[in-house]
């Protein structure tokens, strides 16, 4: 044998359309291409035109299940360029609902998406007959994740109460003390499966990666905080564009996004817990520590195991903010940015998510750009692809697609936010072709 | 003994929202012993309005070849947790959230799904006129299906009885 392909043409458990391609010579894997065939979505153009307040409703819509972080980085970007912040219960609101939607969000990927993928399952449904406890719990770590969102954002899906400023009505002490006792059982459960995530069949592989991530003096982040990588970078979010650079690649409808000058590097829970372990509240930590997991984590398959501790936290972190929360006289500031730049990252369930927008004299956005966290990982899940590939060079056809697959599900990829992004081709083209 | 009426769907997709269109009825026209919901189409959610329920009438949209309007009785198990649905971390097909519930253990021991033939499922709150029509009918097909429930309910007991 010298050559060979192999292809995936829908990849699944992953939001969004796109497909992998694999092509090994003599034994060596040469290239290994995530196609994204999702068409262009145009968020940023429809944006031009409309006003500034507008720019959270309509980018939430670019996800459907990381609205929030859409909507938060939205904010603190108008925010910016009206030169106001938003501090006290306001502020500690806007981690609240952004804890609810990392529940929401990782526990899907944990329990329903990427768990079968270490049990030999072929989705959430044989896993489940197999599970049904596990499953069970991750249903109800799920839906407890709904409840703050429903609660601050009005609905579970697509949260309408959140605006500049602030929010249009904020919650009652007694509707946050409701939730208390839904989140304190599902922080249990939550403690309890990470021991049994953590005891998952996970493959031997590491690679040396650049992780970025915000970093915040005083928490683990979320809303705020500068960039930082382990390899050095540092910087005000304003310096995004003069660091990262985007790239057109022919076989993707999403941007390729590299560190000028460096390449590709990783964003997401691996790179926040690695970038900010000490950071993470007690519980958290503990969990993390009696796993087996440290900062410097750089196996890809122990995301899952990441994205648990990280839930942890959003528990603790929901239930602190909670016991300390005093309903604010206002529900919001009034803010209208004009004639003026704004920009901001925040830490989406997947990872740094980045709006920058220009404002004209009349309030209304002139230009918009949106950097999702699928689109920044894209180029690190294809070297990946190349060295998974190469690890497990000797599996059948069929078990080499289970792993690619497995390890593009590492990164949670939502294709759909970055189409602006799955289907697994393996060429190994036979003796004599 | 309750039995639940769960209206499926999301009412800002025009027809996806019939069966909360049908539960908003029937909160004008409460039935005694019959708890009536408007969930969304996705597990958690599901499932938990599923728990300790003993029987249960499902209304959904549905969009196949039929007539706009036209109201089918379906069984759990007629409903494939296709594949092609399961490709989304988004979003779950009726048939894989009721394929969880019943691996979990979850399903009502009697269950069916009523499916309101839809025709727009744009972006947009109100049904159109074809399926606003139906709702009458609908309404008159769950309270049936009710009545069948207990008819069976004294049936069983006078069977269990005998």
């Amino acid at each position: 044998m010298t050559s060979k392909t192999i292809k995936v043409d829908y990849l699944t458990r992953v939001e969004g359309e796109g497909s992998l391609f694999l092509r090994i010579d003599k034994d060596k894997v040469t290239e290994a291409r995530l196609n994204i065939f999702e068409p262009p979505r145009f968020f940023e153009a429809f944006l031009r035109g409309r006003s500034a307040s507008e720019a959270p409703d309509i980018t939430s819509r670019i996800c459907g299940i990381c609205p929030v972080a859409y909507q938060m980085s939205a904010i603190h970007a108008m925010e910016r360029a009206a030169r106001i912040r938003i501090e006290g219960p306001l502020r500690d609101l806007r981690r609240l609902l952004y804890c609810g939607e990392w529940i929401e969000s990782h526990a899907l990927h944990i329990f329903m998406l990427h768990a079968p993928d270490f049990l030999g399952f072929d989705d959430a449904i044989a896993m489940a007959r197999e599970h049904p406890d596990i499953v069970q719990t991750g249903l109800s770590i799920k839906k407890a994740g709904n409840s703050i969102v429903e609660c601050l954002g009005g609905r579970e899906v697509h949260p309408i109460n959140i605006r500049l400023g602030g929010f249009y009505r904020v919650p009652q002490i007694s509707e946050l003390e409701a939730l208390r006792d839904t989140l304190k059982r599902a922080r249990d459960d939550m403690e309890r499966v990470i021991d049994w995530i953590s005891k998952l069949p996970f493959p031997d592989v590491s690679r040396d990666y650049e992780f970025v991530s915000l970093r915040h003096p005083d928490e683990y982040p979320m809303n705020e905080g500068q960039i930082v990588s382990n390899k050095g970078l540092e910087i005000d979010v304003s310096a995004f564009d003069d660091t990262f650079e985007e790239e057109h690649v022919p076989h993707s409808t999403a941007l390729h996004a590299i560190i000028k000058g460096r390449g590709a590097y990783f964003v997401g829970p691996m790179a926040r817990f690695n970038l900010n372990f000490a950071q993470l509240s007690p519980l958290a930590s503990e969990a993390a520590k009696r796993t087996g997991l440290s900062e410097g984590c750089t196996n890809p398959f122990k995301s899952i195991l990441v994205r648990a501790i990280e839930v942890l936290f959003a528990f603790e972190e929901a239930l602190r903010i909670i016991s300390i929360y005093e309903r604010p006289e206002a529900a919001h500031v009034e803010i209208d940015p004009a004639d003026a730049t704004g920009w901001a990252a925040t830490e989406a369930p997947r990872g740094l998510l980045y709006h920058h927008y220009k404002i004209d004299p009349q309030g209304r956005i002139e230009t918009a750009r949106i950097i999702p966290p699928t689109s920044q990982n894209q180029k690190i899940i294809e070297d990946d692809l190349k060295t998974v590939a190469q690890h497990f060079i000797g599996l059948s056809d069929d078990e080499l697609k289970w792993r690619c697959e497995q390890t593009i599900r590492n990164y949670d990829p939502c294709i759909s936010c970055a189409a602006h992004f799955l289907t697994l081709n393996i060429d190994r083209a036979s003796e004599g072709l | 003994m309750t039995i639940k009426i769960i209206g499926i769907g999301n009412r800002y997709r025009h027809d996806d929202g019939v069966g909360p269109a049908l539960i908003d009825l029937l909160s004008n026209k409460p039935l005694a012993n019959v708890e009536a919901v408007s969930c969304l189409c996705e597990p958690a959610s599901l499932i938990s309005a599923l728990s300790g329920v003993k029987q249960a009438v499902m209304i959904d949209a549905s969009q196949s070849t039929g007539t706009p309007g036209q109201i089918q009785k379906v069984e759990p198990d007629q409903l494939s947790p296709s594949s092609q649905a399961a490709a989304s971390s988004h979003g779950f097909s009726l048939g894989q959230a009721l394929s969880i519930a019943k691996a979990l253990g979850k399903m009502p021991e009697h269950t069916i799904v009523l499916a309101v033939e839809g025709l727009d499922f744009g972006h947009g709150e109100g049904l159109s006129p074809p399926v606003r029509k139906a709702l009458p009918e609908l309404l008159d097909r769950v309270c049936r299906e009710i009545r069948a429930m207990r008819s069976n309910d004294v049936n069983a007991g006078a069977i269990h009885d005998a």
